[in-house]
């Protein structure tokens, strides 16, 4: 972008004009014409202000994509600086909706770079349980050990919420190839020794054996010379499932974790392992807690994501076929049919829009001829439609929730380093 | 060889699903007796993004065929065919 | 000399070839080469699985290598009941 000073001088400027940069199928808004008044600081006029909140989405590029919410972007009569007042009239939540397994909100008024912070929170720095640590008594299936460990450690558990919180770190030696983790680690304290407020046990004992006769009442052997091929009826325990899992309550963890808060698998249908008669699974688990970006087992969610909102504006009426056409451009339920007179309802359809939450932003819409120059798409900067899927160790909310606290106390912590340093410490 | 546990990308818990999906698509589910198409049963089943999908229609459970490498097993499949698992 | 009387030399500690000195033995239990051998204790019978039948034979150092079942030839060893530390990883 140009400017061009009074003087003549050329001064190139690095996103600091005010001038809306905008293919020429847009409403263009530029300060200087010649009816404007001359004053080229005045404050942003309130179609300005939406326009601003807008990034572009053209058939080929997608244009005004950067913030431009910085004090004196727009020069020093618009005030831009951040206010807590101001943010708090104009943030919002609203929730779409909210399960334990899937929660859908969007989180109006507030900068991309804040609910970044939140989504990689939620993936990489909120603490769950999971099982760290396999003692492998017995293992005579044809799922390897280490492979059989791999499995075992990505089962999602859950038990007691106010247990989960009670559970403390467990300093875990770092390995002996990662130099800097192992520095960080002998800096510090003293290394953790299982107990019973640091870490839950978990049994699994599995034996496959023919059904019987005397204890199953049928008897598999015979059944599978008989031509019998299901091994649910040919053997017991053939199949291993998460729900075999034996929680070991330790210590304290009696009263935390007992009757509907045992600590469980999330999902007791897992398929763990397949046996055959006479292999055995014999192990016992060690849980500990960690974060995301240690390993993914320990990631609450499986996804955590956001997008923003969708904008549809029709600038000039699409009727009748043109319309029904242009509805099949975007998915179903995004732009409606109504009568174009109000008062007469077999006049011509013509499309509206609908919901545009629901739409993809495909630009389908943007490679027919017949709609050009009557449709704008956009969206805006900063409403993020957020969607978080709890693996089910905590409610997904409550997930959200959990991610705005730690970024309260990083903050803290950063804020306590500041004035550490000014402090000269 | 056995279903993953989870979604190589997204980490969605999907071993807990594979056995209905194979009852889903092999076995009779309207009144037709017609099994139900693999989309259908992967929808049903909550597996909307791409990434679960995968992991479903690419598994192969080779260890169906593995398993009948069992010593314990070797006087049933010896007497004759129905060893077949 | 003869093959039976072959004895691995023991590895001393730090000093072989192409490992570092931070590669210590620290996983026990798996002291193979080591002074305290118990495999030369040919009196005690130990268990093996026939490849065949899948029975438990029994053999003592000396015995033939044979399933005293069915005569199979091919013997497997027990896996060992010793308990194996594995991170979940």
């Amino acid at each position: 972008m140009v400017v061009r000073r009074s003087n003549g001088d050329v001064v190139e400027s690095f996103g600091s004009s005010r001038e809306v940069t905008a293919p020429e199928h847009e409403i263009t808004m530029t300060m200087n014409g010649p009816h404007q008044p001359t004053n080229p600081w005045a404050p942003l006029t309130p179609e300005q202000q939406e326009a601003r909140k807008v990034v572009n989405v053209n058939a080929e590029t997608v244009t005004n994509t950067a913030a431009t919410d910085i004090p004196g972007h727009y020069g020093p009569e618009q005030d831009d600086s951040w206010n807590l007042e101001r943010f708090r009239d104009n943030f919002r939540i609203d929730f779409h909706h909210n399960k334990p397994h899937d929660a859908a909100f969007s989180l109006v008024g507030c900068d991309a770079s804040i609910s970044n912070a939140f989504r990689r929170i939620l993936l990489a720095e909120v603490p769950t349980l999971a099982i760290e640590d396999v003692f492998m008594f017995n293992n005579t299936s044809i799922i390897q050990d280490e492979v059989l460990s791999h499995r075992i450690g990505l089962i999602p558990l859950t038990g007691g919420e106010k247990g989960l919180r009670w559970l403390r770190w467990f300093r875990k030696k770092p390995p002996t190839d990662d130099f800097a983790s192992q520095a960080a680690y002998d800096a510090d304290g003293e290394p953790s020794t299982p107990s019973d407020y640091n870490t839950v046990v978990l049994e699994l004992k599995v034996d496959c054996r023919w059904a019987t006769e005397a204890e199953d009442g049928r008897d598999g052997k015979k059944l599978a010379k008989e031509g019998e091929t299901d091994p649910n009826v040919r053997y017991v325990n053939s199949n291993v499932y998460a729900r075999d899992f034996r929680f070991l309550p330790q210590g304290q963890q009696g009263t935390y974790f007992s009757g509907d808060d045992a600590i469980r698998p999330v999902n007791p249908d897992i398929l763990i392992a397949k046996l055959r008669p006479g292999q055995k699974i014999h192990l016992q688990c060690h849980c500990i807690k960690g974060v995301g970006m240690d390993h993914a087992k320990f990631s609450p969610v499986a996804t955590a994501s956001y997008r923003l909102l969708p904008q549809i504006t029709i600038t000039s009426p699409i009727l009748g076929a043109d319309a029904k056409k242009f509805a099949r451009c975007f998915p179903k339920g995004v732009i409606g049919l109504e009568p174009s007179d109000e008062s007469d309802p077999d006049s011509e359809p013509k499309a509206v829009v609908k919901d545009p939450m629901k739409d993809t932003v495909s630009r389908e819409c943007l490679r027919h001829d017949e709609f050009k120059g009557k449709v704008k798409l956009g969206r805006i900067r900063d409403h993020f439609i957020f969607s978080v899927e709890s693996t089910g160790q905590l409610r997904s909310d409550e997930l959200f929730l959990d991610s705005v606290r730690l970024l309260k106390a990083k903050t803290e912590r950063f804020k306590r380093h500041l004035a550490e340093f000014e402090e000269g410490r | 060889m056995i279903i993953p546990i989870r979604c190589f990308s997204c980490g969605k818990v999907i071993a807990d699903l594979y056995e209905k999906y194979v009852d889903l698509i092999s076995n009779p589910q309207d009144e037709e007796g017609n099994p139900m198409a693999d989309g259908d049963a992967m929808d049903k089943l909550g597996l909307n993004r791409y990434c679960c999908r995968r992991m479903m229609l690419t598994h192969v459970d080779l260890i169906e065929k593995l398993l009948r490498y069992n010593p314990a097993e070797r006087d049933i499949i010896k007497v004759g065919g129905p060893g077949r698992a | 000399m003869s093959r039976e009387q072959y004895n691995p030399a023991p590895l001393s500690q730090g000093g072989n070839a192409g490992g570092s000195s931070s590669q210590q033995q620290t996983t026990g239990g798996f002291n193979i080469t080591g002074a305290s051998n118990t495999f030369e204790d040919t009196s005690r019978p130990v268990s093996y699985l026939c490849g065949d039948c899948d029975t438990k034979v029994l053999l003592k150092g000396g015995d033939a290598i044979r399933c005293k079942e069915c005569g199979y030839r091919v013997l497997y060893k027990e896996r060992t009941n010793r308990m194996i530390q594995f991170e979940a990883r």
